[in-house]
């Protein structure tokens, strides 16, 4: 069988069975499998026990459960609620401050956890009750706490950038230096986008909050800045390289434990430990998958074809990067974001990279594409969670509120295609600090 | 029973991987002691974090799937999609499993030790993943079971990953 028709072979394997609705990870296992023994027989099975031993034993994957577990304790111990009251009656005297109070809060939940569902099941929780009482327009509210959830995929310390950073061999201290100034101007242009919103149109953002008494303000000071604290710490160790990024996951989840201290019974210690397995096992058997596919591609040479084949085609850098964008935005339809990052990647990285895509670069684009995956209809995941906190609003009514969001996600990328410096400016800075 | 001993094994996996890394760093910055090989160690925690923690992940419905489709048909269709799931992902993990403990065998025949500095028989580590891979191979026969014979599917949502 020639590489074309294997590798069609093998993406048909996995189309059908995904869309069947075979668990994803199991998919891919047996997509790689078919692929492998169809092309040199029961031998190369042998490779099996390494695959899977290999790819479960790597250094920078230690990093994800441990930052799981650091989101997680400060999630269970209920400090986000906290969190968001302090910072809305810090905010009062902006128009609609609850929403970019909301913004504020998920960027910084979002690089504590790491996770975008979290983050707006965290914030959602309390954000979406207390701008309903003030008169919020609640669609609106909606949409942007959909799209708030999303940026801890790019804010570092981000679990999708580890696994791009442990899948292709990208020093994960790179993408997460490269990871923070898009996350925080993503996090800025969705701010503006509200002001001006509000600005054109009182109704969406409801009455203001009432004064507060200054020792309430200095109350909820003591909530923010330990959480604020304990991000800086944890990105500056890594970015100073005082601390691998593993260690620096591992001291912040000493911080978490300090930071919660009071609020953390033996019983949501478990609990947190126990989600932090779960959604690990979760994240590495999907990755466990793509191992198995990866395998299947160079085995068959593949991967290997196909990237001769598009790079024969002299397709431009910039038309190859809406190829790309086209291909995550349809498959974001369907697949949710880390599982599309990973069945994607083994093809289209060497892609990328022969057209001459700064591989770092690429994984910041591959990361923005994965937020605008969360918020866009029907796999929209922060979609569900931010309606289950208020079933009066429409799923149609969330979908259209994040849509402006999403178009500014597809802004950020083409920001980043004519100014790569806005990723790359701070890889160059902290590696000189190194 | 024995999926969820496993996944408290996952459990204190994840606390040894974060004594071992944070006691690395501590050593290393106050010079009182030194934790030798700690990315090996973490390494090897993962792993038994990982392949201890399928089984029970699997039984409480923490695999996501995609549901297009499979969401939106009735029950008894469901159950039937996840008899023949069940059967391709037994079919699957037992090949994994087999080849899992042949890895292991072969690690345990010719003595292989780990690189670093603390030289540990490799096949020590890898037996988790072969126990894992065996315990969720039977998880997936026991579900199998379970939707044969009350007809109900493993339901199982869209889920988010991170």
């Amino acid at each position: 069988m020639g590489w074309g028709m294997e590798f069609a072979l093998l993406f048909a394997v996995i189309a059908v069975l995904l869309v069947a609705g075979m668990w994803t990870a199991l998919a891919l296992v047996i997509a790689g499998l078919v692929v492998i023994y169809v092309h040199s027989g029961s031998h190369t099975l042998e490779a099996i026990g390494s695959i899977e031993w290999n790819s479960n034993t790597n250094f920078t994957l230690t990093a994800v459960p441990l930052f799981i577990l650091m989101g997680q304790i400060i999630m269970t111990s209920g400090l986000s609620g906290d969190f968001f009251r302090a910072m809305s009656h810090w905010l009062r005297r902006v128009p609609g401050g609850l929403l970019p109070g909301s913004i504020v809060a998920c960027s910084v939940f979002a690089a504590t956890t790491g996770s975008s569902v979290a983050t707006a099941a965290a914030v959602g929780s309390v954000a979406v009750p207390e701008m309903k009482e003030k008169g919020y327009n609640m669609p609106f509210a909606a949409g942007t706490l959909a799209a708030g959830g999303t940026l801890g995929i790019l804010i570092p310390p981000s679990i999708c950038l580890i696994l791009y950073s442990s899948l292709e061999n990208v020093p994960v201290t790179q993408l997460f230096a490269a990871g923070l100034i898009p996350g925080l101007l993503l996090a800025g242009m969705f701010i503006v986008y509200i002001l001006i919103r509000g600005a054109f149109n009182s109704e969406l953002v409801g009455e203001r909050v009432a004064p507060v008494p200054l020792s309430v303000l200095l109350k909820g000071l003591v909530r923010i800045v330990p959480v604020v604290a304990l991000v800086c710490f944890v990105v500056t160790a890594i970015y100073a390289g005082i601390a691998t990024p593993t260690e620096a996951a591992s001291l912040g989840v000493c911080g978490a434990l300090v930071v919660s201290v009071g609020r953390l019974s033996p019983k949501k210690l478990y609990a947190a430990c126990r989600s932090a397995v779960q959604t690990t096992t979760m994240v590495l058997g999907i990755l466990l998958g793509a191992q198995f596919v990866s395998f299947a591609l160079v085995n068959s040479g593949a991967n290997r074809a196909f990237t001769d084949w598009i790079v024969a085609h002299n397709l431009g850098k910039y038309e190859l990067l809406v190829a790309i964008c086209v291909v995550y935005i349809l498959l974001g339809d369907f697949v949710e974001g880390i599982g599309m990052m990973l069945i994607t990647m083994p093809v289209l990285f060497p892609v990328a990279i022969a057209a001459g895509f700064d591989p770092v670069w690429f994984g910041i684009v591959v990361a923005v594409l994965i937020e605008l995956g969360q918020i866009t209809p029907p796999v929209g995941l922060n979609l569900f969670v931010i309606r289950g906190f208020d079933r009066d609003v429409l799923h149609g009514q969330i979908v259209r509120a994040a849509l402006p969001y999403a178009g500014l996600m597809i802004l950020l990328i083409a920001l980043l295609a004519f100014f790569p410096g806005i990723a790359l400016w701070l890889v160059h800075h902290t590696s000189q600090a190194q | 029973m024995l999926a969820f001993v496993a996944f408290i094994g996952g459990v204190v996996a994840l606390a040894v991987m974060f004594g071992y890394t944070a006691l690395g760093v501590l050593g290393r910055y106050t010079g009182w002691f030194a934790v030798l090989s700690s990315d090996e160690i973490g390494g090897y925690a993962l792993a038994a974090l990982f392949f201890l923690g399928l089984p029970y992940s699997f039984r409480r419905n923490h695999f996501v799937r995609v549901g297009v489709v499979y969401s939106r048909l009735r029950p008894s269709y469901r159950a039937a999609m996840d008899v023949a799931f069940c059967i391709l992902a037994l079919a699957a993990v037992i090949l994994l499993a087999y080849y899992s403990w042949q890895f292991i065998l072969q690690s345990y025949r010719f003595h292989l030790l780990s690189i670093g500095v603390v030289q540990v028989h490799l096949w020590i580590p890898q037996v988790a993943m072969g126990v894992g891979i065996s315990l969720f191979a039977f998880e997936l026969f026991a579900s199998l079971l379970r939707v044969l014979a009350f007809g109900e599917p493993l339901g199982g949502e869209e889920g988010a990953v991170v």
